[in-house]
């Protein structure tokens, strides 16, 4: 009896018959539009960036964009419009728009009413502030004296 | 040299404490500080305002009300000023593109300086940026937004994400999309 002899393994007899790729058991496919297993991520919606998009984030370089089908001219085009882009990124806000805003700016909306307001007192005033309050002390006083 | 992530969140600390110190002044009367954070932030947005509309004299105005609009509740800033008055920005902008429904934008009123070799190579990026505006017009405002911010401004994916109070992946996926449409849109002339 030589081994050709031999009864080919059943996939249930449980002898090596992961060896033989014709007796890989793969697990069944679900039926179409019936629930996915827990384990099983839908292709579909996993977002894959093109290859584009990769060189465009920084992420991929130039020459791998272009390999993906049709990738030269979009390279191209997308050159194009980077240069355009960068004439935006070097626009600054004319001067005269800081002044414009400011004189727009309504003048009373944080204006706090006179007592309210603090006081800036400079030497002078001080002295003279001293001075009305001495003056205005002797005249109550002659006025209670009398 | 860039910056590490730790470093560029101390700095941001350092700007968001100042602002708040310009704040805490306008509101107490000092009409006078707000113009620090004009100068401050008014590129950035005037750059946004200009790529979302397409004309410098829009995109002016659209400054001017929303820095207005910021001076009036500017005790309502919660956190950076930045963030806050950029939404302001970004809203007016796609309020006006609601309400104009334009079919074009107008870059050819623009008068910005050329720096092309010849004349040809100018008539070509002219119509590429007419084109480039028809079809920017013809994408959503939220895409258009999207490709704006990353195309237009040059900043990275997580700081606008921050500023839009989105995700870095929602952020791409956008801008993903927009690029795919302004593709569509003009490979058959350009590609």
């Amino acid at each position: 009896m030589t081994p050709d002899d031999l009864p080919a393994p059943s996939p249930s007899d449980g002898r090596e018959s992961h060896l033989r790729p014709e007796f890989d058991v793969h697990p069944p496919a679900p039926p179409a539009n019936g629930p996915l297993a827990d384990r099983e991520v839908p292709i579909s919606a996993v977002h894959s960036p093109s290859l584009l998009n990769q060189w465009l984030d920084g992420d991929a370089s130039m020459k791998a964009a272009q390999s993906e089908h049709g990738g030269g001219d979009a390279v191209d085009l997308w050159n194009k419009i980077n240069d355009e882009a960068e004439v935006l990124r070097s626009r600054t806000t004319p001067l005269y728009v800081h002044k414009r805003i400011m004189d727009a700016l309504p003048s009373d909306t944080y204006k706090k009413p006179w007592y309210r307001r603090g006081v800036a007192m400079t030497p002078v005033a001080l002295i003279a502030a001293a001075a009305a309050l001495v003056a205005a002390g002797v005249i109550i006083a002659r006025l209670a004296v009398r | 040299m860039a910056l590490g992530p730790r470093v560029t969140a101390i700095v941001q600390l350092d700007q968001t404490e100042l602002d708040q110190e310009i704040i805490r002044r306008v509101l107490d009367g000092s009409r006078d500080a707000f113009e620090i954070l004009i100068v401050r932030y008014s590129d950035p947005l005037y750059r946004h305002a200009l790529g979302m509309t397409g004309s410098p004299d829009v995109a002016e105005d659209i400054l001017q009300a929303s820095f207005i609009k910021a001076y009036q509740h500017l005790n309502e800033v919660r956190g950076r000023f930045d963030a806050w008055v950029f939404r302001i920005v970004a809203n007016a902008c796609k309020d006006w593109l609601k309400n104009i429904r334009r079919t074009h934008v107008s870059y050819e009123e623009d008068d910005q300086p050329s720096s092309y070799a010849t004349p040809d190579e100018e008539l070509d990026r002219n119509e590429l940026r007419t084109d480039l505006g028809h079809a920017l017009s013809a994408l959503p405002p939220s895409l258009r937004e999207a490709f704006v911010m990353k195309h237009g401004e040059g900043t990275s994916y997580e700081e606008k994400a921050d500023l839009l109070s989105t995700t870095v992946g929602a952020l791409k996926m956008r801008v993903h999309r927009a690029r795919e449409s302004l593709q569509e849109l003009l490979e058959e002339k350009y590609a």
